[in-house]
């Protein structure tokens, strides 16, 4: 099919690129993988200081504006102000917008209880630990260049994937079963493939959808350049993006019973959708506008973004996703990217795909290690520290997912979550580097740091275990949010366990 | 290997931005499709323009692969653009 030196050229594509973008693929996917259960995250996190079902009679929106307004902020007309509904996984009201304080513009954010709209000591950014795992797979928490930056990684990533498709098409139905035990390296080579193969239509999926989400601005802008000659008004028409809506304050206020009536005016027309978001630009000025955010669960096109004018409820800016080509495939994107449409099951199933991408990655570092190991004509200490590097950002990263998650359970109280979570995911993987570097013998450092993953990963599963039997906090049993977060906590453990035990076997071997 | 990666990045992007770009120049109600096509189908063929050029021995086989899908979708979009 192709010929000897093509393949070579690509085999040695595969390598050299997996091996530049594992440590940051490792870090996406397994911040990625967590972040199928980002809500629950939040639940979790939040559980040992604040919980309460969603009650039935809720306060209206409108006595949270209220409130918000005696707070005496000076909001600009066209600022918005984002009010996040409550929800089961998030049974209150919060409300973040900008606002000027101390001089500075600056994001603020307030919590009210759903039943009776009092103000709560509840800071957004204390419960950090979700939000984090999910930006940090998106930009790596590096400033300015992160974001294209995770992109490019994610094109690199779709390359290596038709590479190693294209190394193993002519095999791929007479060698898929093949697994052969005899030698360690075999082992490992047979298990990458295996995965790899199973694993194909998932890992497109998600290098293609990520590819969209970040590089999105950069090819959308050579776009707008060569078939619009630059005019980019043109280009958001072709994408089907909603025209700006620009207005002015009218100066005369309207009573906030407005926006419950403008929800139960946007319930009725949409029975089957839930109310998720709000986003005031205006406040109670007349001329103020309103777009809400509609989830319909178990569709692939999940959310609705709808405008509305808060004076007579026109529609400003409709559900177009259906009707525009691009907009339509950017929504089936998102559906796939975020797994949500097939319920419970099928998030589970994506998240140990996710999972199953880090095997890929493991096992890729290890066999190139090994191979390295062999050649006699190179540096040897740039030889150990290309391996501590690549095994601190193999396994390492899962010790510093791990150590996030511990810390956030036990010492959330005498932190400020927001200031150390990134700098302790950081200096994790860093001794993992250093141990693997004193170390100096790949598969053994392999073995000991998902070990290590393994029991951070299970601290505090058995904390809330312990906790919940023994009555201190018998909520936590009754959890569903808590159950899902300690599951993929624990099969996370069990997975460390047991590639540790394989690998372990390979060396006694 | 950096050669093949800028060849494979570079003609890649241009091969997928010109093509639905020269759609769009030809047959301007095909707009909407046409980004669509290149959300979705672009995107794929960018990925696989940087494979066929890690695919090449050499640096300059590696360009000339690029070429081969750029130099096309370059006229063209020219020819396209100016009638």
């Amino acid at each position: 099919m192709f010929s000897k030196d093509t393949l070579k050229n690509l085999t040695h594509a595969h390598t050299w690129l997996g091996l530049i973008i594992s440590g940051a693929l490792m870090i996406i996917f397994v911040c990625g993988s967590l972040s199928f259960y980002r809500a629950e995250i939040h639940q979790w996190d939040r559980f040992h200081n604040f919980h309460k079902a969603l009650p039935k009679e809720q306060t209206p929106v409108s006595h949270v504006i209220d409130k918000l307004q005696g707070l005496g902020y000076d909001i600009r007309f066209n600022d918005r102000v984002s009010i996040d509904l409550p929800s089961e996984n998030k049974p209150f009201y919060t409300v973040f917008f900008l606002a000027t304080q101390d001089g500075k513009r600056q994001y603020v954010n307030y919590s009210f209880a759903a039943d009776d709209g009092r103000l709560l000591d509840l800071d957004r950014n204390q419960f950090f630990l979700a939000d984090m795992l999910y930006r940090m797979h998106y930009h790596l928490y590096i400033p300015n260049i992160g974001f294209e930056l995770v992109g490019i990684i994610t094109l690199i990533f779709f390359v290596v994937l038709l590479t190693g498709l294209l190394i193993h098409l002519k095999k791929i139905i007479s060698h898929y079963y093949q697994y052969r035990t005899n030698k360690a390296k075999d082992k490992y080579l047979d298990g990458h493939i295996l995965i790899g193969v199973s694993a194909f239509p998932y890992t497109f999926m998600y290098a293609l959808t990520g590819v969209y989400f970040n590089l999105a601005l950069l090819f959308q802008a050579s776009f707008g350049f060569a078939a619009f000659n630059g005019d980019f008004s043109e280009l958001d028409k072709a994408l089907g993006k909603p025209d700006a809506i620009q207005q002015t304050a009218s100066g005369l206020t309207l009573p906030t019973q407005q926006y419950d009536a403008l929800l139960s005016h946007i319930k009725t027309r949409y029975p089957t959708h839930q109310l998720t978001y709000l986003f005031s630009y205006g406040m109670t000025d007349k001329a103020a506008h309103v777009e809400v955010i509609l989830r319909h669960p178990g569709s692939l096109h999940e959310y609705h973004r709808l405008r509305f004018a808060l004076d007579d409820f026109t529609q400003l800016s409709g559900d177009i996703t259906k009707h525009n080509p691009a907009q339509a495939s950017a929504a089936t994107f998102e559906a796939l990217h975020y797994g949500t449409f097939g319920g419970d099951l099928m998030r589970f199933l994506m998240f140990l795909m996710g999972l199953a991408c880090c095997y890929l990655i493991l096992t890729g570092n290890l066999i190139w290690l090994e191979k390295r190991v062999k050649k006699r004509q190179q540096s040897k200490i740039g030889l150990r520290f290309v391996s501590a590097m690549t095994l601190a950002l193999s396994s390492g990263v899962l010790i510093s997912v791990a150590m996030c998650f511990v810390i956030t359970r036990f010492l959330s109280e005498y932190f400020a979550m927001q200031n150390i979570l990134v700098p302790v995911f950081h200096l994790s993987w860093f001794f993992a580097m250093l141990h693997a570097f004193v170390i100096n013998a790949p598969r053994k450092v392999m073995v000991q740091q998902l070990i290590v993953a393994a029991l951070l990963f299970l601290l505090a599963p058995a904390y809330d275990l312990f906790n919940g039997m023994l009555a201190i906090q018998p909520l936590l049993l009754a959890d569903k949010a808590i159950w899902w977060v300690n599951g993929a906590l624990t099969t996370m453990a069990i997975l460390c366990l047991l590639i540790a035990r394989h690998y372990h076997k390979g060396t006694t071997e | 290997m950096w050669h093949k990666t800028v060849a494979g990045f570079i003609c890649g992007l241009i091969t997928i931005t010109l093509l639905p770009s020269s759609l769009i120049h030809f047959y301007r109600d095909l707009s909407a499709i046409s980004a669509a096509f290149f959300i979705t189908v672009g995107l794929t063929g960018w990925a696989c323009i940087m494979t066929y050029c890690y695919g090449a021995g050499s640096a300059k086989a590696a360009w000339l692969r690029g070429l081969y899908c750029a130099v096309p979708a370059v006229l063209i979009y020219l020819i396209a653009f100016f009638t």
